[in-house]
């Protein structure tokens, strides 16, 4: 990139959000009522509690949250609520890092964009249990102190209309790219 | 033939669908779908169920039914930026259903099921019928549609085009694949692309992102310059790149095409299916026709956040110049005069069925009436010098060998 005279570039200090990610994702969980279900009435979660941790290449989302089933038994003649606390981990990795971050400054933070929720609640095969499928989904954010490169306006912040900010791309390094000197070749 | 005459045909020709050709057809495209049968021999339990409705291939309404059972609670309406993951992934899946069975409006419900996610339950292709407020939103759809095609055929510009295909760098004589991401940021004009594989993610694929154009000639010299700059900084030269639909198993490639400055309709997905991704699924190395139907399925599309959107059928068609310069091409002819092109021979099922199996000979009978149209296209000449040789191969029912180092081909010279 060139630059004219008029137009420095200095390097600032700031802190800033330098990594970025998002997960979605499926999980499984198996409940074992006192009784064995007969058919799930309602099925649901509640109770959710999370909270971030700075973990290697990603951030780890920790959290638990309760499984209620309601559900009936004794043929459909007597029905309960079925109640487990559920702990989990979530790693959710980073699709954005700067790479220039300071790592003694990060600080994690995460964001259920999607509450748990209980997708599919069905009798399991030997009808002792229920299995529930849950969908949870986390945003990620870790904010630490990083380098930052900003355009500095020697002559204050007054007209812009006479700047002449040349973002050159060195078109000229690329006038031999045409591409109908390749060759036809399936 | 306007917007709504449009919908009620495709309503038409859907109804003189067979059942079992309907599910074949989703199947094929991999979208799962629950007959009734399937629904009575499952296990007992409750699933959510969303009603999508859709029109000119977006959601207007997604009711979610949840799993709670308590009364009144149990019915919502998904908001489209509160829950936008949940809301896409509902939205799309509903969308290539519609549009797997020849619709771009109407109504899907889906369910949640244990192996692919959701499940098709049922299709209402003709949801709007009566007077009710649901009808008014379809209208509504329309009337917009309609109008920003009337607006864009008196305008008559020329779309913008751009592209993110990818390659990989292989390690041989072993076929290993080296992460781009060695080489390459995650940003740029050549950058990398992401995969996730047991929770991590890593970054094997590397992707060149030309300034668009709507310019051929401009966006192939873009697309070299993106080259020239991924060869700069790909330092280890004894790896070689490759390209095509899945060059080394177990990671397909894109060559996902932009197009700005034109609506998107049912109508130009089909010209682009039928004119320009079934041929290239001819010319495709038979090695990369594991792709689909989990990438590079038919109609498959993403809106883009600067107003257009991508075309995601295309396996990366960096194998050679020729196909690149071919797919620019064709491209740009379609989308300019889709509406010339009235072919669809992927209407038919043994097509269908021939394209997501990568029966060669099947498609290949159909090649050459789909080129005579698009020889026959007004401006044809513009793109005749880059279209020619591709449709030259295309005659001569040659295929590309995506095992080869593309780098030779596009004058890249190891260590430039």
């Amino acid at each position: 990139m060139s630059l004219s005279h008029k137009h420095q570039c200095r390097e600032i200090i700031t802190k800033a959000i330098c990594g970025k990610g998002r997960k979605f994702s499926t999980v499984t969980h198996t409940v074992t009522p006192p009784n064995g279900p007969t058919s799930i009435l309602g099925a649901w979660i509640i109770n959710h509690q999370y909270e971030a941790v700075s973990a290697g290449d990603g951030i780890e989302v920790i959290g638990t949250y309760d499984i209620n089933i309601w559900y009936s038994y004794d043929k459909n003649s007597q029905t309960d609520v079925a109640k487990e606390t559920v702990s989990y981990v979530e790693h959710v990795p980073l699709s954005y890092l700067d790479p220039k971050h300071r790592a003694a400054t990060v600080e994690v933070s995460a964001d259920a964009t999607q509450e748990p929720s209980c997708v599919e609640a069905t009798v399991s095969a030997g009808g002792s249990s229920v299995i529930i499928r849950v969908e949870r989904e986390f945003a990620v954010e870790l904010v630490a102190e990083t380098k930052v490169c900003v355009k500095v306006c020697t002559d204050g912040c007054g007209d812009y209309e006479d700047k002449d900010y040349d973002f050159g791309s060195g078109d000229g390094d690329y006038d031999d790219l045409d591409p109908d000197l390749l060759d036809d070749e399936l | 033939m306007n917007v709504v005459d449009e919908a009620e045909e495709a309503v038409r020709r859907y109804e003189r669908m067979l059942p079992r050709e309907r599910v074949d057809r989703l199947k094929r495209s991999g979208i799962e779908v629950l007959a009734s049968q399937g629904r009575r021999d499952r296990e007992l339990g409750l699933r959510v169920r969303y009603d999508v409705e859709i029109c000119c291939l977006q959601a207007i309404r997604i009711k979610r039914r949840d799993t709670s059972g308590m009364g009144g609670t149990q019915e919502s309406v998904l908001d489209r930026e509160a829950a936008s993951t949940l809301f896409k992934r509902i939205e799309r899946l509903a969308t290539k259903t519609l549009y797997t069975v020849g619709l771009d409006h109407g109504a899907v419900r889906l369910e949640a099921t244990g192996k692919s996610g959701c499940s098709v339950i049922s299709i209402d292709p003709r949801p709007w019928k009566g007077m009710t407020d649901l009808s008014a939103m379809y209208r509504a759809g329309w009337k917009q549609l309609q109008s920003e095609l009337d607006e864009e055929r008196h305008r008559n510009a020329a779309p913008i085009i751009g592209m993110d295909p990818e390659f990989l760098l292989v390690q041989m004589p072993e076929s290993k694949i080296v992460p781009a991401s060695r080489f390459l940021e995650r940003t740029g004009i050549a950058g990398c692309d992401s995969v996730t594989i047991g929770g991590r993610r890593i970054y094997p694929v590397a992707e060149l992102r030309p300034a668009p154009s709507s310019e051929p000639r401009e966006l192939l010299a873009h697309l070299m310059r993106a080259f020239a700059v991924a060869d700069r900084s790909i330092s280890d030269h004894s790896l070689i790149w490759q390209a095509g639909g899945m060059p080394q198993r177990g990671l397909p490639l894109g060559g996902h095409v932009h197009f700005s400055g034109v609506t998107l309709n049912g109508e130009l997905l089909r010209a682009l299916d039928n004119y320009l991704a079934l041929p290239l699924a001819v010319l495709q190395d038979p090695r990369g026709s594991g792709r689909r139907p989990r990438y590079g399925s038919l109609g498959d599309f993403r809106l883009k956040s600067y107003g257009g959107f991508e075309y995601r059928t295309l396996p990366s068609f960096l194998v050679s110049p020729l196909v690149a310069k071919g797919v620019v091409a064709l491209a740009g002819l379609i989308v300019r005069g889709y509406h010339q092109l009235h072919q669809r021979p992927l209407a038919k099922a043994v097509i269908h069925t021939a394209f997501y199996e990568g029966n060669r000979e099947v498609m290949q009978a159909h090649i050459p009436a789909l080129l005579d149209d698009l020889m026959q296209m007004d401006g044809y000449e513009r793109y005749e010098r880059y279209a020619a040789p591709l449709i030259s191969q295309l005659i001569q029912g040659k295929t590309w060998d995506e095992s080869r180092d593309i780098r030779k081909l596009w004058n890249i010279r190891a260590g430039s």
